[in-house]
């Protein structure tokens, strides 16, 4: 039995201590974190919303992309749509664990980033895995657009849901997470709506859009459905570097081009937490 | 693509599968899963990891194991540097990754002429030959979050370190247990190493546990998180490594060291 401390330390400010300790956490505490790539714009295009639709939802979208990267630093992301849901019934339905669908629900994710890379590659777009993501820089650089993996890559690694079986990290919720390591602009999210109604505008007719709405705020309202993942919003709370989100209506030419510019068009969520 | 689900919202889908019962498949129903700590272990070199290893190599004939690291001291190192420089949590986690991947590839040499084999995370799904053929599959504890990793609600050390990643792999696999091999003899209400006057903990739920809010803990506290919604693994158990045994005391399903466990009812 050893009883002295024979463990080879490295001196550091951490040294000897256990990372779980609450004192410990709350001393690297920071006002203001690195970002890595700020002047980068991040978009996601929604899958069901938006590619699933096929040439109707993104013949407009793919020149409406290639004018802007002239002016816009772009990295470009793309959810997995119809596909993916289907993978998700089929493995619940088969008892699948949530690791198990996470790992196999990315591929969808890997379809649609290859179909956009190709739609976009007169215009310099390019996939960029996560190995490669050091390069980003030379890629930006040079005008070229990153088309990156929205799905993140919790895969056997994902976590059990409070409720349910579908993996809580999304592809909204890779592209928001990836906003807020790399310190990007705030992510655009390209959906099929106009923006966070009162309720589903698909559904029902006396709804209203919400221009601008906290994360607390929102989850307070305990709305049915989100138009984006719920996680994203929970995250919002505790973000340091991504602190908005912007949602529009993919659909309707010029609504990026706003985005960009920072214009008033479809709704944003931002942390009303300190 | 017929399909019942297809015109649903994944809010929809969500909630559907939220009254969905029935078996989830258990991927390795008679494996265990060991992990061995970094700082607690790794970091004192052969006094603690010969014998450690030795046990190892004798129970692997009976068990079918499988490892996973931590990270330890270098991992405190590197975040200790990344923190001055401001970075944000993705990038320290992507820092931690690398530390216990190396410590997973020391164990690999030492245990290779046992059958120590090191899994990376893309051949996960060639865990059921090694382990048919009696080979020690080894894997880096920390979670492939990387960049992702979420930002915690305090401070910047991920909450996803290798505990995390460890627990969430043997929920995804189904294995049978989970084993924690520490520094100390379980759980206590502080940290023994601190010399504080603390209690050690033989067995506790998950519930009690998180409702105690004690100001350190031997095992991350996203653990207790995820067990909470944990579907297959519902008990951990943390041991003292250092004492001679234990391992297959814990392996036999003897009470050695803490029990932490999920109460049906949570």
């Amino acid at each position: 039995m050893i009883k002295k401390d024979t463990r080879k330390h490295l001196p550091s400010r951490l040294m000897r201590e256990s990372l779980v300790s609450k004192e410990v956490i709350r001393g690297t505490q920071i006002r203001k974190e690195f970002r890595i790539l700020p002047d980068v714009n991040l978009i996601k295009i929604g899958g069901r919303s938006i590619m699933d639709r096929g040439k109707a939802g993104l013949e407009n979208l793919v020149e409406e992309i290639g004018r802007l990267r002239r002016k816009y630093q772009l990295i470009i992301g793309v959810g997995g749509g119809a596909r993916e849901r289907h993978t998700y019934s089929l493995g619940v339905d088969l008892g699948l664990p949530t690791g198990g669908l996470a790992t196999i629900a990315k591929a969808m994710s890997e379809q649609n980033a290859l179909m956009l890379q190709v739609l976009l590659a007169k215009h310099g777009a390019i996939r960029t895995p996560q190995e490669h993501f050091e390069e980003l820089p030379l890629y930006l650089a040079n005008g070229a657009i990153p088309v990156i993996t929205a799905m993140p890559p919790y895969q056997y690694w994902e976590q059990p849901p409070p409720r349910g079986r579908i993996p809580p990290h999304g592809s909204d919720t890779g592209m928001f997470l990836f906003s807020e390591t790399f310190g990007t602009r705030p992510l655009v999210l390209l959906k099929d709506v106009d923006g966070l109604y009162t309720a589903d505008p698909r559904k029902n007719k006396n709804v209203r859009l919400i221009p601008r709405i906290g994360a607390r705020e929102l989850l307070d309202l305990n709305l049915p459905g989100l138009p984006l993942e719920r996680k994203v919003v929970e995250l919002l709370l505790q973000a340091r570097n991504a602190t908005e989100v912007r949602i529009i209506n993919g659909l309707v030419p010029g609504n990026l081009t706003k985005a960009l510019q920072g214009k008033n068009v479809g709704t944003v969520i931002y942390k009303d937490e300190k | 693509m017929k399909n019942n689900f297809l015109n649903f919202d994944l809010s929809d889908l969500d909630l559907e599968t939220q009254s969905t019962r029935g078996r989830i498949v258990r991927m390795l129903p008679d494996a265990h899963l060991v992990k061995i700590g970094g700082q607690s272990i790794m970091d004192r070199g052969k006094a603690a990891v010969f014998p450690l290893l030795r046990e190892i190599t004798r129970l692997r004939k009976k068990y079918r194991i499988i490892i996973g690291t931590g990270g330890g001291t270098r991992s405190r190192h590197v975040y200790s540097v990344a923190l001055d420089l401001g970075m944000p949590t993705g990038i320290i986690a992507k820092l931690g990754e690398s530390v216990s991947r190396q410590n997973a590839r020391i164990l690999h040499m030492l245990l290779a002429s046992h059958g120590g084999v090191y899994v990376p995370n893309d051949h996960l799904e060639m865990l059921p030959i090694y382990l048919a053929s009696g080979s020690l599959p080894i894997l880096a504890g920390m979670p492939p979050y990387e960049y992702w990793e979420e930002p915690p609600r305090v401070g910047r050390i991920p909450d996803c370190r290798t505990d995390a990643g460890v627990y969430l792999l043997a929920e995804t696999l189904g294995v049978r247990s989970l084993i924690f091999i520490k520094d100390e003899d379980g759980l206590y209400t502080g940290d023994p190493k601190k010399g504080k006057k603390v209690k050690l903990i033989r067995k506790i739920s998950v519930r009690k546990l998180l409702a105690l809010d004690l100001e350190d803990l031997i095992i991350e506290r996203s653990v207790l998180k995820f067990m909470a919604d944990a579907k297959h693994v519902r008990r951990i158990q943390i041991i003292n490594g250092l004492k001679p045994g234990q391992l297959g005391k814990a392996l036999r399903g003897e009470p050695v060291g803490t029990i932490i466990y999920k109460n049906e009812s949570l």
